[in-house]
């Protein structure tokens, strides 16, 4: 054991057992007793819940994964990952976007994508005993639930039946006795009763007759929750991302409303990117990166800052960059933009400014649905958009994309088996296609009608995959066979072949072999240098971004939390990423957020929310 | 070698059982005892005949609408064009381009609503575009009864209003292009004295018609516009990544395809002889999805050979099947039975690839 | 508050369009036809009664998200194969029809499962694949009742088939005929088993309706402490039927001339039976567990899955029952017909049901009873007038047929189009809604 300290475990000096609201903070560092409050007072809950809980919530663990690795086709994922959560502990598990995260919950819910890749290693013990869990039903019925981020509801059906889902109650008839169970009248009424009774139980105030399709969406999660605890043997649910789509106040009575369950005895594992939130609602916190745990703390002993460093923090390998000359800082501007804001699903972007100079590598990093996706989707016109976008000083309308295609913009997207190359068709065309539409490059006119000139075609398609080390059998390859690394550099050849002053690329080395990662990234410094092409890079992968950038800028919840330099400290991305303002960071936003950071450091692990809020509300 | 093998690789296996079964079919001609210049003069009528149908099929398909079921929309364009011929007495084989060239408006306008319908109901093009093609079909019986066409030939004959349901062409341009610059055996008398050869003939005019159809088709294919309509029907959604107008380029491949169908359709009928009316039309889109079908394509992406082999193989196979089958088992209209089998069954197993593609 | 309600009748018309629309059209066309009433309504009797099962067999399909199973085609031909051969057998009478049915539901559970699987296979193209594997099965039926009963499958039976010379010279029987007639025993089986006076039978109807409404709202109230109201529009379905029919007994009771139209009605009591036995299983279907199951994979595929909802075996078991029932719909339809028209008599089945559910306002992805009944009255009232109309308005009956295959094939039509175009917009709005309160939200905090 990691020798940690458990709430329960700590004797804590007496205390008054009732205060008034309001007159006192009843919480102080090491408090982690729950606040019961009673007409105008509070006072400390007796922890456990019942009495009789307390045997088993001292020592046993209510789920341990033990050593835990994983790899994809000789690529770890996971090393030696170990995770324990007690009955009753809200435990958080952070990381970046690709550190791990979703393949040990994948892991622990049996999911059959890791058992179609050679299974894992370690051990997984529930309440004990060691278990195989090999589908999400198995992990089900061994009591571990899930409360999805996009949400696992039927619209057309009321809150009750939502909570039931395939678990009606039924009533048995006689068809149902020749023919099975699946003819079993379903049982509306005590269906009913029971999902009153769970809601109850959570206390909230939600009709179970409503239809969950016109719930707004912070009672959504309720609902998920309420059909965990609706099982009788559910003893850990797992949160992914559970605040991402609810507004404060909403998160705010969520998280109070997990707490209480927590007080039952459930305990709950809790992946967010909110480091606030994590800081005042969770027990225990594990810090994931790059496959490896690196933190295994209480999270008394974080601070936000402190989870930030953890989860980035890694040596930073500044590549070539170009040193000599001006600096990018003082040429002109060539893409400008202002208020922008694009409705791309799961990934909004709502006010974006930023300018980026000529012939610099600009980056765009950020968590995954926080927007960062959709800057350069908008600006080709792919999705709908807003707010002024200028190129060279021209103001555009983004949404004709062959203007934008015109002045000189090109474009790799992220989804490069989608909308970035035409699977089936050769290497040679997918290079030239691009330039045919926009730029009526590689076109005889035959009879006045303008053809295709596969020749001249094939002849720069052969001098590209030279140029780029495409790999391949010949350029009448279908791209579809080439490996992600070797698509990548079509998509880039055919970028390229626009001859672009601005090019945009998006996650670049998504599924790449290290190898084609570093010729990529290579390649587009090459282009830069020689070219003085503007490179604006997005992508998920702060490090690649730190190594070959000038600026970053970082995109939260649809807006720049702040452009940083590639030099700046690992906390400042981190914190940036989480939605908090560096305190040191040259443009502090506004005190209040700052200051409200720092009360957070001050507040204890598990403190109340009550004077938390309050303490932010003043400040 | 190498060579061969590539070359059964690009047809596949299935495509190659096809063949093989059908040249299994032209060979046991031969000690069946039935006559087979007469039978694959027959076989190239009737490859010719279709041939536009299928080129429509094809349009529809590159521009991304996939199978057009709504073929009947053109189909009804060209009778309309091809009434108004008969109906005026148009005769020859100006007679039959003009009624080619009467239909062409028609068609366009048709194909521009069509495909406004369809671009407003992606995902289900097929569903909506049949019941609709099937719903203007039966509107067009109505109208043919009561459009005021006044050619006692063509009209019914005691009450004198509405077209009759078969119209000849006897008089007009029946088979004008099946014998322009017909070559026939019988008729030049060469090969007369051998059994096998003596009524072959070759429909050489409508056979160059369909040539040239398929090699205009082609040299679209290879201009800038063909090329980019080819990727925004395999990939729409990296066309538009390129500045393309998707919906644009589907509705200038649906009004094409419309077009194509209504001089298709006047094509097929002066080498039958009639223009058929009414509930004619209903069906006639299927034999050319399955023919384009069994040519190798699939409803995201086609090509003119795809067509040529396709035509070649449908038609051939149908138009042996019955003399064959009618000599092995005596079984009258067995064919007909076959092929409804036969068709509806590629369009079908069609179905099911387009979800193993990864359609959504 | 004024507005809201006038906004609720715009609503309920909008709801109710079709029906409304259709309505109009065929008082408009019993109209022109000038046909007196008795004439409509037992045609109208008869054709509902031969019909209804065939439209009811549509609902689960519409329920499990798979759309108009135009594929009932071969439930259908499952009933023809049943009656074929209780005709060769000659085992006649009720329990022939009884008979035919256990070898017509055998054959649409096995014809079931495989439409089933192959619309597994294709999700979301459901309907259009539904309608070519109508058509192939035509063809396989045809080849095998054409060419291979007699000469592979081994019958002989002169009433029923075809007879030709073979080159020994000896008479050979192939194929079946193109219409086969039922004996005399099992034509109107069913229908004739036993038949009322309309005038006599709606009292007893009315009875039955009012006490079953009058229990179930006694439950409701009672048992379940609902108020008035919501026990009432609980049970609008039983409550507007009751009312409905009351009326008419009070009008056949008061105004000569409705009870002179009603009094040559007659009701086939035992098919009504079967009727009602069909629908009560449906909606007792729909009320179980597996009907449960039914709705979630219709509303969400993915969620269903998730929750651990076996979708590919539910959707199987609700083509099967779709197909099962729609046999069970052919027999009555071919009882009450007399014979079968071997190879034409499927044809249309489809087409029909799917057109006369959609005319009762039913849409692809909502279908109820109320919807069932009202269609199959409006379509089949429509259905014959309009001929007889056609022949008065313009002396040409010819004019008339056309358009009722015109309104049939356009209601399908259109009833796709708005639901997939409903589809793409709302699509496009809850995508624009979506962001609006993502940033909202992102407002917000």
């Amino acid at each position: 054991m990691h020798g940690r300290i458990r709430p329960w475990d700590c004797s804590l000096p007496r205390r008054p057992f009732l205060f008034k609201k309001g007159l006192c903070t009843p919480s102080e560092p090491g408090d982690t007793r729950p606040l019961v409050h009673w007409g105008k007072y509070t006072r400390y809950s007796r922890l456990p819940v019942k009495p009789g809980r307390r045997k088993t919530l001292d020592r046993k663990f209510v789920l341990e994964m033990n050593h835990i690795g994983k790899d994809f086709f000789g690529n770890q994922v996971l090393k030696d990952v170990s995770i324990k959560v007690k009955p009753g502990e809200i435990v958080a598990l952070i990381g970046e976007n690709g550190a791990g995260k979703s393949t040990i919950m994948n892991i622990l819910f049996g999911m059959p994508a890791i058992h179609q890749t050679g299974g894992f290693t370690g051990e997984v013990i529930i309440d004990g005993e060691k278990v195989d869990i090999k589908s999400p039903m198995e992990a089900m019925k061994h009591g571990i639930g899930m409360v999805h981020q996009e949400f696992m509801l039927i619209d057309g059906y009321d809150v009750a039946e939502n909570v039931k889902l395939n678990r009606e109650n039924l009533k048995k008839t006689p068809l149902g006795m020749v023919f099975g169970k699946r003819l079993n009248l379903v049982d509306q009424l005590s269906m009913h009763k029971d999902a009153r009774t769970t809601l109850d139980s959570l206390g909230i105030d939600l009709g179970e007759r409503t239809r969950v399709g016109s719930l707004p969406v912070g009672y959504k999660q309720f609902v998920e929750i309420a059909r965990e605890l609706d099982k009788e043997n559910t003893r850990l649910i797992v949160l992914d991302e559970p605040t991402a789509v609810l507004t404060e106040t909403e998160a705010e009575t969520f998280l109070s409303c997990v707490r209480s369950v927590a007080e039952k005895g459930i305990a709950f594992i809790f992946i967010s990117h909110k480091l606030d939130e994590i800081k005042n609602y969770t027990h225990h916190v594990f810090v994931l990166r790059d496959g490896e745990m690196v933190g295994d703390y209480h999270t008394r002993e974080l601070t936000t800052i402190r989870m930030s460093e953890l989860m980035v923090g890694r040596k930073v390998e500044i590549l070539n960059r170009q040193t000599d000359g001006e600096a990018p800082e003082h040429r002109e501007i060539c893409l400008e933009l202002e208020h922008f804001g694009v409705s791309m699903p799961g990934e909004v972007a709502r006010d974006v400014s930023f300018q980026v100079k000529k012939g610099e590598i600009f980056g765009i990093g950020g968590l995954a649905g926080h927007g960062k996706i959709s800057i350069a989707n908008g600006i080709m016109g792919l999705y709908p958009c807003r707010g002024q976008v200028k190129i060279h000083g021209k103001a555009m309308d983004v949404t004709k994309t062959s203007d934008t295609l015109n002045e000189g913009v090109a474009f790799v997207s992220e989804d490069r088996r989608g909308a970035g190359l035409m699977l089936d068709e050769s290497i040679e065309l997918n290079i030239a296609i691009g330039a045919l539409k926009t730029k009526n490059r590689f076109v005889t006119r035959r009879l006045g009608i303008p053809f295709y000139d596969k020749k001249e075609a094939i002849a720069y398609a052969k001098k590209m995959i030279q140029e780029l080390d495409i790999r391949c059998t010949g350029h009448s390859q279908p791209v579809r066979s080439l490996s992600g690394g070797n698509q990548q550099k079509v998509c880039i050849a055919r970028a390229l072949t626009l001859e672009p002053d601005i090019l945009f690329v998006s996650e670049p080395t998504r599924g790449i072999d290290i190898g084609a990662k570093k010729m990529i990234l290579d390649s587009l410094m090459k282009l830069n240098r020689e070219k003085g092409v503007t490179v604006i890079i997005t992508s998920s992968e702060l490090a690649e971004l730190r190594s070959v950038c000038n600026r970053i800028a970082i995109v939260t919840e649809g807006k720049i939390a702040g452009i940083l330099s590639s030099t700046d400290e690992d906390y400042k991305y981190g914190m940036l990423m989480s939605g908090v303002k560096p305190p040191e960071a040259p443009e502090a936003g506004s005190p209040q957020k700052a200051g409200a950071a720092e009360a957070g450091e001050r507040q204890n692990a598990a403190a109340a929310p009550v004077p938390e809020t309050e303490g932010r509300a003043n400040s | 070698m190498n060579r061969v093998k590539q070359a059964i690789d690009y047809l596949g296996v299935s495509r190659l059982v096809v063949i093989g079964f059908l040249l299994v079919l032209m060979v046991s001609v031969f000690p069946l005892g039935i006559n087979p210049g007469m039978i694959y003069s027959d076989c190239l009528v009737r490859i010719g005949m279709n041939g536009f149908l299928v080129l429509a099929m094809m349009i529809s398909i590159v521009c991304g609408a996939g199978l057009n079921f709504g073929l009947p929309i053109g189909i009804l364009c060209g009778l309309l064009g091809g009434s108004i011929a008969v109906q005026f007495n148009w005769t020859g084989l100006a007679g039959f381009w003009g009624a080619c060239l009467v239909s062409v408006p028609f068609a366009m306008g048709a194909g521009w609503l069509y495909a406004l319908l369809l671009n407003n109901v992606k995902g289900s093009e097929m569903t909506v575009g049949n019941y609709m093609a099937f719903s203007v079909v039966s509107l067009m019986s109505i109208a043919w009864l009561v459009l005021p066409y006044s050619n006692p030939k063509i009209v019914w004959p005691i009450t004198g209003v509405g077209l009759r349901t078969t119209m000849t062409l006897e008089e007009n341009y029946d088979k004008v292009l099946d014998n322009f610059l017909k070559i026939d055996f019988r008729a030049m008398g060469i090969f007369q004295d051998n059994p096998y050869w003596k009524d072959f003939s070759l429909a050489t005019g409508l056979l160059l018609v369909f040539a040239l159809g398929c090699v205009l088709m082609w040299l679209f294919m290879k201009t800038k516009a063909g090329i980019i309509m080819r990727c925004s029907g395999v990939n729409p959604g990296f066309s538009r990544t390129l500045g393309v107008n998707n919906n644009q380029v589907r509705t200038v491949g649906i009004i094409a395809s419309t077009v194509i169908a209504a001089i298709g359709i006047n094509i097929y009928s002066q080498s039958y002889g009639f223009y058929q009316f009414y509930s004619a039309p209903l069906m006639m889109a299927f034999p050319a999805m399955a023919a384009i079908l069994i040519g190798g394509a699939t409803p995201r992406k086609a090509g003119v050979f795809h067509v040529v082999l396709g035509v070649i193989l449908f038609q051939s196979l149908l138009t042996l099947a019955t003399p064959v089958a009618n000599a092995v088992i005596n079984a009258g209209s067995i064919s007909e039975v076959v092929r409804i089998i036969v068709q509806n069954g590629i369009i079908l197993y069609a179905l099911t690839k387009i979800r193993a593609n990864g359609g959504k | 508050m004024e507005h809201k309600k006038r906004n609720k009748y715009v609503e309920f018309l909008q709801d109710n369009m079709v029906p409304i629309l259709f309505t109009i059209l065929c008082m408009a066309s019993i109209k022109i036809s000038g046909q007196n009433a008795g004439y409509v309504i037992t045609e109208t009797i008869s054709r509902v009664g031969r019909n209804a099962i065939l439209i009811v067999s549509l609902i689960l399909p519409v329920l499990c998200g798979m759309g108009l199973n135009f594929s009932i085609v071969l439930g259908a031909m499952a009933g023809e194969v049943g009656l074929i051969l209780i005709t060769h057998w000659s085992f006649d009478g009720l329990k022939g029809i009884v008979l035919a049915a256990v070898i017509a539901t055998v054959l649409s559970v096995i014809l079931g499962t495989l439409t089933g699987m192959l619309f597994n296979k294709v999700k979301g193209q459901e309907m259009i694949t539904g309608m070519i594997l109508g058509f192939f099965a035509v063809g396989v039926y045809d080849l095998i009742f054409i060419f291979m009963v007699g000469s592979i499958i081994p019958m002989v039976n002169p009433e029923i088939m075809l007879n030709s010379q073979n080159e020994a010279g000896e008479t050979i029987y192939v194929g079946l005929r193109n219409t086969i007639d039922f004996h005399a025993e099992t034509k109107y089986a069913v229908d004739n088993a036993w038949k009322v006076m309309f005038v006599k039978f709606l009292p007893v109807l009315l009875g039955c309706f009012a006490a079953v409404t009058a229990a179930v709202l006694a439950y409701r109230i009672v048992k379940r402490k609902e108020s008035v109201k919501e026990a009432v529009l609980g049970t609008k379905g039983f409550v507007i039927t009751s009312v409905l029919l009351a009326v008419l007994q009070g009008m056949i009771m008061t105004v000569p001339a409705v009870k002179k139209a009603f009094f040559i009605v007659q009701v086939p009591v035992l098919t009504g039976i079967v009727i009602g036995a069909v629908c009560l299983l449906v909606v007792f279907i729909t009320k179980t567990k597996l009907g449960q199951d039914i709705r979630t994979v219709g509303m969400n595929m993915q969620v269903a899955s998730a929750a651990g909802i076996d979708v590919d075996r539910t959707r199987i078991v609700a083509t099967v029952l779709s197909t099962v029932i729609a046999s069970w719909g052919q027999i009555i339809f071919l009882q009450n017909i007399g014979n079968v028209q071997t190879f034409n008599s499927h044809e249309q089945v489809g087409t029909y049901a799917v057109a006369a559910l959609l005319v009762g306002g039913a849409s692809i992805d909502k279908a109820t009873m109320g919807q069932v009944f009202t269609g199959t009255v409006l379509f089949h009232i429509l259905f014959f007038m309009t001929p007889l109309a056609g022949k008065v308005l313009f002396n040409d009956p010819q004019l008339g047929e056309y358009f009722r295959v015109f309104l049939c094939y356009g209601i399908i039509a259109i009833s796709l189009f708005l639901y997939a175009w409903k589809k793409v917009v709302e699509e496009k709005r809850r995508m624009e809604k979506e962001y609006q309160e993502q940033l909202a939200q992102l407002e917000a905090k």
